[in-house]
């Protein structure tokens, strides 16, 4: 059988006390606590054997399956301590973990001996319900007859790590406390039926602007219909999708049947323009693979290589916001430096060779990773935020989601802990955020849902909003004016994100049907190609993600076209900001044209700035694919000054312009160059936009064969 | 001997007259007593003298018209008839143009009728002739201060503590009020200690001083002088009440609503007491209690934007956005210009999540300076466009 470890993890993660529950198979029901009718204890016995055939097999599937059972032989007696400690042991599995709280109390109230580790149970089941005073009471308790017994009876020893577990449950209940008591402020909306369903839906993934959604259900239309997961008896996992498109509301998810398989197929990332996606097939220990979004077909999905895909665990991975990094989760004990792993499920990171293949995969180290698991790695659009869940210090119970923001230096930051309501005592996994970081999606199985798991929206809202309580006094005695006394409410930083978000289309400028171009991300000041991503083929919809703080050139090329340049300044300061850019892109001919939107010039000289080469690169390379082609560099200026200067500064603008390809080995005979001055305006002169926009150096093709 | 009697009486009347207008004509500077003019200065809701009423001897001028009009205009300034008195001295000045006391008289009288700009024009005029007087540029700064114009104001101060003028505890204390005003507030203390040096009994300027500690947070003490006006003068119902306010700074709730409901025992109308008591609960997370208190203040006086603006946050952290965006919207009907009505409207449709509403209301709170506001309008981007 092919085991899917990210179920596994999923749904047991009490592992750090499965090994406490070894007791609970042995605790029989005892019939004297039945003695009610002989029609009824008959009733009664055949549904304790019934649920006991389940819960002996110790799985959280087993667990569900077993819990009715058990509540049905509950309905003749109420009183039996090994029945309320089974049915507390089946909630603590199930989607009502809360409930298992009363169970377990009720068993330990009328045999305090009902299990050793009756206390334990009680502890975590009163954490998982909020109760952390209680909680630490129960667990104090049971840590001290431990110690007791193992000072009482010198054969007795207790496991390191039992006491290591009981402290962290300790603590986890002091860090719910002080959480708990400041909340932050967040909306949590169910995604609604369009999304969700009777069974777990989770997982999701989102494109940068919200407008594709991609998550894993486990609903009765899955692909391998009626097969079912024997670890937790519930339908196997496919990949669903539902879109967003302006903001009016996601579509009825569909099943991606071109990517799901009779298998598990569950989604793990998706990159921020929603074109490549991530998922997770059990096999191998857990394998993450590939696929494209061609047109509107996705490509079959394909392993990733063996830097990312070991014998190890691999569950979860994201791309970073230019495509050049990798960040995934595996359990392996060290990474291809040689570097060991700090414990359990780390985060990894593997780079993009020049080849365009991933590369040595490298533990992110500490502060990232702990000795504790990290899983649900995201990488945030803005290139500096990392959220991913761990059980590390500092979690309030299982896996709590942390984000970790990283250094001008590049050197991650002590993860912080999100907060709760987001964060539970439960599991908070699988975590994603929208690119203006205002929304993030994940899974619950909170109250008021469609049942199991459901896929809610966060809409995180910030700190606490400012209040001005109005008073006034009088303060000063020889005055009849009050004088107004704000009192003010203590107020925060907000986080903000710094990131733009370019997204359109990519179409022909004469017929208007999209095309597939490649589009180019540069760093102007560096000369340093950041990203480089494709339009969709399809619907020529392309997304690029561009954090504050640097000039932009944006390059858009493809087959039999001239190529779009575009310069982008993104002061740091700047907040999220989604733009709308569609780009029409020109054939090659006779008399086309385009403006180069990334050549500067010294202010009133014809001197070319280093951040032009870049563009001027890209027009050598076109030069040399098309190398019968003769072309016009002209130059352009706004009508302040005379046209005596202006005609000499755009002609020395062009000629500068051609001298440099010329040093890069283009033929001079092809190139001509002729300064227009403020004589072909393509914008008012009027506004300084305009008289920006008419700053320019263009290249028209005269010839070509 | 009868004849020879009236002979030595007509000519002890005629030399009386001759000697004083004789006296007056050549020394001006020497009879006209500034100190003749009692000016009642208010403070706060009362009056108290600024020049100590001395001899009320009236002139008899040599100019003999002038004289008696300005004689006249002292007798219809101490009858508080000011009209009349001014009416007198300009009679007076334009009798004799030089009688410069009359400047100086009716300068006192446009103060009483709080026409500030000639007050301040005749004093200067009077100044010419009598440079000296300590007395006149306090009087002048007095005017200055309340003709809004603090700069001038500190000038005449300091040119009246110059020219020795330093046992006027009000010259200290009105400096003080304007260093308070300039949040100048250690400057506003070291004033108001000077005040209560010449006058240990000034009420108001252990009132001011407590202010001034209060705006510097420095609350043990502030609270110690609110007490000490409150010993000096028990039965102002504000004192009381800026007292519950220094306690509830320094988080003494109980000790703050105590004094809070001295003062609207003292004075009932006291809504401003009121809504402080309900402030003082909303603090200590009594939101309920505090919206009946906000709400008793608007039984008396019901169109108090601020209470208004208090039971909507009571509305609001008690999560009832829709009553508090109710009581938002009538704070903000009677002060359209409330910014933080706005901001807090907008916060509530948030909650709401009434976006495009937020967003207006953080808009409208931005352009009415609350530069806050500007920060909460980054998550509008999605609703801009």
């Amino acid at each position: 059988m092919r085991i899917n470890w990210r179920i596994v993890i999923m749904v047991a993660f009490f592992s750090m006390f499965i090994y406490t529950l070894n007791a609970q198979v042995n605790v029989e029901i005892d019939k004297k606590d039945f003695n009610i009718s002989k029609n009824g204890y008959k009733e009664a016995l055949a549904e304790l054997k019934s649920g006991d055939t389940y819960y002996i097999m110790a799985s959280s599937g087993a667990y569900r399956m077993a819990l009715p059972h058990y509540l049905k032989a509950y309905e003749y007696n109420q009183n039996s301590p090994q029945l309320n400690y089974k049915i507390g042991v089946c909630y603590l599995f199930s989607n009502e973990k809360r409930e298992a709280a009363t169970f377990f109390k009720k068993a330990y109230r009328s045999e305090p001996l009902v299990a050793p580790d009756i206390k334990y149970l009680i502890g975590k089941a009163l954490q998982l319900s909020d109760e952390f005073d209680e909680a630490l009471q129960f667990y104090k308790e049971y840590k001290d007859d431990l110690e007791a017994n193992a000072a009482a009876d010198k054969k007795v020893k207790i496991d390191d790590n039992v006491i290591k577990d009981i402290n962290k449950k300790i603590h986890e209940c002091n860090v719910a406390k002080e959480l708990t008591k400041k909340p932050i402020r967040v909306f949590i909306d169910n995604l609604g039926p369009n999304i969700n369903s009777e069974y777990p839906d989770y997982g999701p993934v989102i494109s940068a602007d919200e407008s594709m959604l991609i998550f894993t259900s486990r609903r009765d239309d899955i692909t391998g219909k009626n097969k079912k997961d024997a670890i937790d008896q519930q339908y196997y996992e496919d990949l669903y999708v539902s879109y967003n498109e302006n903001k009016k509301g996601w579509t009825k998810a569909l099943n991606m049947r071109s990517l799901n398989t009779a298998e598990h197929d569950a989604s793990v990332g998706l990159s921020p323009d929603g074109q490549i996606l991530y998922t997770y097939k059990g096999y191998n220990e857990g394998t993450i693979l590939e696929s494209k979004l061609k047109g509107d077909n996705w490509t079959s999905p394909k392993e990733l290589n063996k830097y990312i895909n070991t014998k190890y665990h691999e569950t979860s991975a994201s791309i970073s916001h230019d495509g050049k990094y990798l960040y995934f989760v595996s359990d392996r004990p060290k990474d291809d430096f040689g570097k060991n792993s700090l414990g359990g499920l780390d985060i990894f990171v593997s780079e993009k060779t020049d080849k365009g293949d991933w590369g040595p995969a490298q533990n992110v180290g500490a502060p990232i990773n702990t000795e504790y698991d990290e899983e649900g790695v995201f990488m945030h659009p803005d290139g500096i935020t990392m959220y991913f869940c761990s059980k590390r210090e500092g979690s309030m119970g299982g896996y709590d989601i942390f984000y970790s923001e990283r250094d001008e230096n590049g050197k991650w930051q002590e993860p912080v802990n999100i907060g709760y309501p987001v964060n539970t005592s439960d599991d908070d996994v699988f975590f994603v955020v929208a690119g203006n970081a205002r929304y993030a999606y994940y899974s619950s199985a909170r109250d008021g849902g469609y049942g199991s798991q459901d896929i809610y929206r966060i809409t995180f809202l910030g700190p606490e909003r400012f209040m001005a309580l109005g008073t006034e006094d009088n303060l000063i005695a020889s005055s009849n004016t009050t004088i107004e006394q704000k009192v003010e409410q203590e107020v925060v930083e907000v986080r903000k994100v710094r990131l733009t978000i370019m997204k359109g289309t990519v179409t022909d400028a004469l017929s208007r049907e999209p095309i597939e171009a490649i589009i180019e991300i540069v760093d102007n000041e560096k000369d340093e190609l950041i990203n480089s991503l494709a339009s969709n083929s399809k619907t020529g919809k392309y997304l690029v993600s561009l954090p504050s703080g640097k000039n932009y050139g944006v390059a858009v090329k493809a087959d039999g076209y001239l190529f779009y340049s575009e310069n982008i300044e993104i002061p740091d300061a700047t907040a999220y900001q989604e733009v709308t850019k569609d780009i029409v892109l020109s054939k090659v001919g006779i008399g086309s044209k385009i403006v180069l939107k990334n050549i500067f010039f010294d202010y009133g000289k014809e001197t070319l700035r280093e951040t032009s080469f870049p563009e001027l690169n890209r027009l050598v390379t076109l030069l040399e694919s098309y190398p019968n082609m003769t072309i016009e560099i002209g130059g352009h200026t706004d009508s302040h000054g005379s046209l005596k200067l202006n005609t000499e500064l755009s002609e020395a603008r062009a000629k500068a312009v051609v001298d440099y390809l010329i040093s890069k080995g283009i033929n001079a005979g092809r190139l001509s160059y002729k300064g227009y001055a403020y004589l072909q305006p393509i914008a008012t002169n009027d506004t300084e936009e305009g008289r920006q926009q008419n700053r320019r150096v263009e290249f028209k093709v005269v010839t070509i064969k | 001997m009868k004849k020879i009697l009236v002979f030595f009486m007509m000519f002890f009347v005629i030399f009386t007259v001759f000697a004083q207008e004789n006296t007056q004509k050549n020394n001006q500077d020497v009879d006209i007593d500034t100190s003749q003019i009692i000016i009642p200065i208010k403070i706060g809701f009362d009056e108290v003298t600024a020049i100590a009423d001395t001899s009320s001897t009236l002139v008899i001028a040599e100019d003999q018209k002038a004289g008696v009009a300005y004689n006249d205009g002292v007798t219809f300034f101490k009858q508080s008839q000011y009209d009349a008195a001014i009416i007198s001295f300009s009679r007076s000045i334009e009798e004799n143009p030089e009688f410069f006391k009359s400047y100086y008289g009716r300068g006192t009288a446009y103060i009483k009728n709080n026409d500030y700009k000639n007050a301040i024009d005749d004093i200067n005029k009077y100044l010419t002739y009598r440079p000296t007087d300590g007395a006149a540029y306090y009087l002048k700064g007095y005017a200055e201060f309340y003709s809004h114009d603090h700069e001038s104001a500190v000038k005449s101060f300091i040119q009246a503590i110059e020219k020795n003028y330093i046992n006027d505890a009000n010259l200290f204390y009105f400096y003080g009020v304007i260093e308070f005003n300039k949040a100048e507030y250690q400057n506003a203390i070291d004033k108001f200690k000077e005040a209560v040096k010449v006058d240990p009994k000034h009420a108001f300027a252990y009132n001011d001083m407590a202010s001034s500690y209060r705006m510097l947070g420095k609350y043990p003490e502030s609270i110690a002088n609110y007490q000490k006006a409150i010993e000096i003068d028990p039965a102002r119902a504000f004192f009381y009440n800026n007292l519950g306010s220094a306690y509830r700074l320094n988080k003494e709730y109980d000790l703050a609503i105590q004094q809070y409901e001295k003062a609207v025992k003292m004075d009932p109308n006291y809504f401003q007491a009121i809504n402080n008591i309900g402030v003082t609960l909303f603090e200590q997370g009594k939101y309920n209690e505090a919206l009946e208190a906000f709400n008793e203040v608007l039984s008396v006086k019901s169109d108090y934007a601020y209470s208004f603006n208090n039971i909507g946050l009571c509305y609001y952290v008690l999560k009832d956005y829709k009553s508090a965006i109710d009581a938002y919207n009538r704070a903000i009907v009677l002060n359209s210009f409330y910014a933080y009505a706005y901001m807090h409207r907008a916060n509530a449709k948030e909650m709401l999540n009434d976006m495009t509403g937020a967003c207006e209301d953080w808009e409208k709170a931005r352009d009415l300076g609350l530069e806050i506001a500007e920060e909460y309008l980054s998550v509008c981007f999605e609703f801009k466009n």
